[in-house]
């Protein structure tokens, strides 16, 4: 793994792009609806060394709390603030909406690549999308706290999210658990079945976004505790496949670290902070499952190339690291598509590699039966 | 695959502001404000000592329109309804007063609408045959309901009262305002089944449960209970029944507070017992902010000095602090807290979290620290 330790030491000259001499230290604070996220950077000879991070739940108090608890010094002057448009305690005047920070992320990233951003939180969900050197955003009142009850109330209903559990479950234990989550957003879950249903949630709220235009998207950056705060990132690709119903070629990163809103001040080194979990390549077809959809010649470097043959319904994962390219070559079946591929361009590994998904598309959703807990039993078994 | 130790940080230091929650609360200052339903007068002075049966305040209340369809009544063509009216349009009329007759079978039979309320008559529709009548207005009289001094007064709205009251505070509650005298009619920790509600619950508060169903709530309708107090209740009822399609909580003529949260949910025996105790004493669940009210008229003057409790909301763990372990769906765990954990732990969902080691009917668990709410 080891993306953390990519972070200790980073030239970080531009890091303050308005500051000569940055002070040491820099503090970064992100608050939440439910949490307070704060990042410490100390400046070193070479950059600047990330140095402490602190969280704690949301209230007037969170701000001190994370100055005592980082035993911050009366010296440090630079302190940057982002909240969420869910606060309500009083930062408004000393803070940046996350929205405009995170806005002007954008506004760079749209220059060099076409991207969306996916934040899930607590209260509410973001997307941003960059396309043609235009941005835009969408917010929408769901989450996986106190916003979870609207979704439920609303799009996810109990049956759409025990479809995404590997263990039969009572349409009240669902809904139960999700009105104590609102009740009780900053608990995390503690055992699988309580994670899943997270997942779950997270699966719908990504798919309540619309449509994306994936022939155009190089970039997916996916933010925000219940997908950066998975326990294996082959989760969370499974996440993003299932949710959005990604097609075609796309990378996937994810903020790992919380500091989407704080990524605009990083300029050319944003993508340092970030983790590359790899590519997914998703078929376009509607083919029977089993039937054969083509072949894929992937060459990373080895003595042969590495011959895929692809049927309907496969999920596959090619361990590829993030240091590792891949050049591919697909032969496919006449119905089958492969949108927004482009031969020339060569395929970026990461944390989960190359994933291809031939489950087609638009993605049949499992059914709350025996035979769909054993479908999305064996997707995440795919992935592992 | 999985993910890795997090960057090198100050973990040792690492300390979690948790929300604290205070149960429930013996003798404690508190304001009660009592709201007349529209405008009226107030007739008492600020200063003045107040019992909870001493009116505060009064007011004149429209109760509205009543129809009556006379053609259907009487069996009657449209066109020979208005003949039957004795009264006009604008006349004040009592409730028994005959104001419309006709005669049937060649005058051998006398059919009569009798007023069934006092107010006037507002109109007639000779097209449709119904006649209106406006409802007198009624005094309402609005009670202290504490013993204590008058705090504030809002001209013609409102009183603030200063008081010593018990008070428990909940999860979450639906409804508006209510009060009534406390009942209790089943044990924390079984369902509310419809038929413990009988009329003896009507126009009371009544306690008990680890389960509220929506069958019971509209017994407790039907009955017209005031409130119910319960440990629990599935979340979709609470949504199908308290939460109109706009997603917005209204007011169903009943309030209902839950003391745990959403699912089978045992009534915190402390919280019970208490109760309990409190049983036949006048009480007030207040909507707005998740607490019932049991005033101290009388009974506990002897000690009602009353202490002030601090309302801090967060607080950072500390060593012997009482705990409530938030282990959905169980949230009827409680401990001590022992000592925080250095380093995180992984979970059995393979999550990496800070726990901390909390002492549960003396055997020591590792629980996540964001898992617990401190309880004061």
């Amino acid at each position: 793994m080891g993306s953390a330790a990519n972070f200790e030491f980073k030239k970080l000259s531009c890091f303050f792009p308005t500051m000569s001499q940055p002070p040491q230290p820099c503090l970064f604070v992100d608050i939440g609806s439910v949490i307070t996220k704060a990042v410490l950077f100390s400046r070193e000879k070479n950059g600047f060394r990330l140095t402490g991070r602190q969280e704690c739940l949301t209230s007037d108090r969170s701000i001190n709390h994370i100055y005592n608890s980082l035993n911050l010094s009366p010296e440090l002057t630079e302190v940057l603030i982002s909240y969420s448009p869910k606060v309500k305690v009083g930062v408004a005047e000393e803070g940046v909406p996350e929205g405009e920070l995170i806005g002007n992320l954008c506004q760079s990233l749209v220059q060099k690549e076409n991207f969306i951003i996916m934040e899930i939180g607590a209260g509410k969900s973001w997307l941003w999308r960059g396309i043609n050197g235009r941005c835009e955003s969408n917010l929408v009142e769901y989450g996986v706290g106190g916003g979870a009850r609207r979704a439920v109330r609303g799009f996810a209903s109990e049956a759409k999210l025990a479809r995404w559990l590997t263990e039969q479950v009572t349409y009240q234990e669902v809904g139960d658990y999700v009105g104590n989550k609102s009740i009780f957003p900053w608990q995390l879950p503690d055992t699988q079945r309580a994670l899943f249903l997270e997942q779950a949630l997270a699966r719908e709220i990504l798919t309540e976004f619309g449509f994306v235009d994936w022939d155009i998207i190089n970039r997916v950056i996916l933010g925000g505790a219940v997908l950066a705060g998975v326990p294996a990132w082959c989760q969370l690709v499974l996440m993003f496949l299932d949710g959005t119903s990604a097609e075609g070629v796309n990378e996937v990163w994810v903020d790992q670290c919380g500091l989407l809103p704080f990524l605009s001040r990083l300029g050319e080194d944003s993508e340092t902070f970030l983790v590359c979990l790899g590519t997914t390549v998703a078929l376009s077809h509607r083919q029977k499952a089993g039937s054969v959809l083509g072949r894929f010649f992937l060459d990373w470097g080895l003595d042969e190339e590495m011959e895929v043959v692809l049927k309907s319904g496969d999920l596959i994962r090619v361990p590829l690291s993030k240091d590792q390219e891949c050049a591919m070559k697909v032969e496919l079946a006449g119905d089958v598509e492969l949108r927004g591929f482009n031969p020339e361009v060569k395929l970026k590994g990461g944390e989960v590699g190359l994933v291809i998904d031939a489950r087609g598309r638009p993605l049949i959703k499992p059914k709350v039966s025996e035979e769909g807990r054993k479908l999305v039993k064996r997707w995440k078994e795919a992935l592992k | 695959m999985e993910r890795g130790a997090k960057i090198g940080l100050r973990d040792k230091r690492r300390k979690m502001l948790l929300p604290t929650r205070t149960i429930a609360i013996e003798n404690t200052y508190r304001t009660i404000v009592r709201t007349l339903p529209v405008k009226g007068r107030v007739v008492v002075k600020k200063g003045e000592k107040v019992r909870p049966e001493t009116v505060v305040g009064s007011c004149w209340r429209v109760s509205g329109f009543k129809n009556y369809d006379l053609g259907r009544l009487f069996n009657l063509r449209l066109s020979r309804v208005k003949e039957t009216i004795l009264r006009s349009v604008g006349a004040q009329i009592y409730q028994g007063t005959v104001v419309a007759r006709t005669k049937k079978m060649w005058g051998l039979k006398v059919l009569e609408f009798i007023s069934p309320i006092s107010g006037v008559l507002h109109s007639f529709s000779g097209k449709s045959g119904v006649l209106t009548i406006q409802q007198a207005p009624q005094e309402y009289r609005l009670v202290a309901g504490v013993s204590g001094i008058i705090d504030k007064i809002v001209p013609g709205e409102s009183v603030e009262i200063s008081t010593v009251v018990s008070e428990v505070r909940g999860s979450l509650t639906a409804g508006n305002d209510r009060e009534g005298v406390l009942k209790i009619v089943t044990n924390p920790d079984i369902a509310i089944v419809p038929h413990v509600i009988d009329e003896s619950c009507s126009g009371r508060i009544i306690i008990g449960g680890a389960l509220l169903s929506k069958e019971v709530i509209h017994k407790c309708l039907a009955l017209r209970v005031r409130g119910i107090v319960c440990g629990g209740i599935h979340w979709r009822d609470f949504d199908r029944v308290v939460t109109q399609a706009r997603g917005l909580s209204e007011d169903i003529g009943i309030t209902i507070f839950i003391t745990e949260g959403f699912g089978y949910q045992p009534m915190r025996k402390e919280v019970f017992d208490f109760l309990a105790r409190s049983e036949n004493s006048f009480g007030m669940i207040l909507g707005s902010s998740s607490c019932l009210i049991i005033p101290l008229s009388g009974q506990a003057k002897s000690k009602a000095q009353g202490m002030v409790v601090s309302e801090e909301e967060f607080a950072v763990p500390q060593k012997d602090d009482i705990v409530r372990l938030i282990n959905l769906p169980r949230l009827d765990e409680f401990g001590r807290m022992k000592r925080l954990l250095d380093k995180p732990e992984r979970l059995e969902s393979e999550l990496m979290v800070q726990v901390c080691e909390v002492e549960v009917n003396g055997e020591v668990r590792k629980v996540p620290v964001r898992n617990l709410e401190i309880i004061r």
